[in-house]
């Protein structure tokens, strides 16, 4: 049977990482500090795979095939983006139990998308290659994509009950896999519209604030109207973070770091959440 | 006629090589394989993304475009002609 042993939520903000690490200012550093918390976690963990939910960015789908919810169950690579230092070749998948989770889902109400062959954005690249290949005890990273940044969006209490259906697929797999879940999004942000680094700190911590509490139902409550108001365009993604707290139900967690710095687009949140009750 | 369409058109002009070469070249036989309205058309030829997401366009398909294709590729200029209109 497989495990999840823990689960993160942090940002993808790709202008974080056009700057080399080197010549980052302390505010990057201290960003960059959060990343490599994460990265340590999931080794202390012994994470085996870990599984990254994120968005598309109008890049990967286009108009003409939007899917709801995806998994990649074959060949990976990417990022698609280039960044300083960072490969874009073959991210090792985890198919046996990528395959395991499209099947038990569609045998259980959740008809997902499969990708055979996948280039991630940032979105999930940037965390498999920061946060997750790095821990030698990590062999493969699943890619999940939510639609969560273009129209139509998947609703957000099915974003939460997706997560559910990713836990139940692990538990009932016939592998001793030890799987960490991450919800990979920014918080406030206004992508491509005129407020464009914009934040809105207040919504970012409450949205922080019931990852760590484990209550989702304050983030279920909001209607996409409410969250476009309050959060951006970019604040859509809070269902990739949602999709993490189903798969961990009512567990609670720790904010690692919360960063708002007028040059990045998003506000940005990190935070771990518990296995444990 | 559609926004649909322009969404299509924008998509390919934002990640595909060989469709912003194309249009770089002759926007207007580019943007004839796409079945936009004359003004749709126009708004794309002219980078006018203001009017675009005035139309309800996706933002990530209308930054995407400007970065890729305008021949400033400012975010600064973007967002200013966005502001300008008052979005």
């Amino acid at each position: 049977m497989g495990t999840i042993v823990g689960g993160f939520v942090l940002p993808h903000e790709p202008g974080l990482f056009f700057t080399p690490r080197e010549a980052a200012k302390p505010e990057l550093l201290e960003v960059h500090g959060a990343y490599d918390k994460v990265r340590d976690r999931i080794g202390e963990l012994g994470a085996t795979t870990v599984i990254v939910v994120g968005a598309d960015h109008y890049v990967l789908f286009g108009p003409q095939c939007l899917p709801n919810f995806l998994i990649g169950v074959g060949d990976v690579t990417g990022p698609y983006e280039r960044f300083p230092g960072i490969g874009q070749d073959e991210i090792p998948n985890n198919r046996e139990l990528a395959r395991h989770i499209l099947d038990h889902g569609r045998a259980n109400g959740f008809d997902w998308a499969a990708a055979k062959s996948l280039r991630v954005d940032h979105s999930v690249g940037l965390p498999a290659r920061i946060c997750a290949l790095p821990n030698p005890s990590v062999t493969g990273v699943i890619p999940v994509y939510l639609a969560s940044g273009v129209e139509p969006l998947i609703p957000i209490r099915r974003a939460y009950e997706l997560g559910g259906a990713i836990r139940a697929a692990v538990e009932a797999s016939g592998t001793d896999e030890r799987v960490v879940v991450i919800g990979s999004g920014g918080i406030s942000h206004w992508v491509g519209m005129s407020r464009m680094g914009d934040h809105n700190e207040a919504f970012d911590r409450m949205v922080l604030d019931c990852v760590v509490r484990g209550d989702p139902a304050p983030l279920l409550a909001l209607s996409d109207t409410e969250i476009v108001h309050q959060a951006g365009n970019g604040g859509l993604e809070i269902r990739n973070l949602v999709c993490a707290m189903g798969a961990m139900p009512g567990r609670t967690g720790d904010l690692i770091a919360y960063h708002d710095q007028p040059d990045w687009v998003a506000g940005l949140g990190f935070a771990e959440i518990h296995a444990a009750a | 006629m559609s926004s649909e369409a322009v969404e299509v058109a924008l998509y390919d002009l934002g990640v595909k090589r060989e469709a912003r070469t194309g249009f770089a070249s002759d926007p207007d036989a580019f943007l004839a394989r796409y079945a936009l309205a004359p003004e749709e058309a126009a708004m794309i030829r002219e980078f006018d993304v203001a009017g675009l997401q005035a139309r309800n366009v996706s933002p990530l398909l209308t930054m995407g475009f400007w970065m890729m294709n305008h021949p400033g590729k400012s975010r600064t200029d973007y967002l200013d002609q966005l502001r300008a209109a008052g979005q």
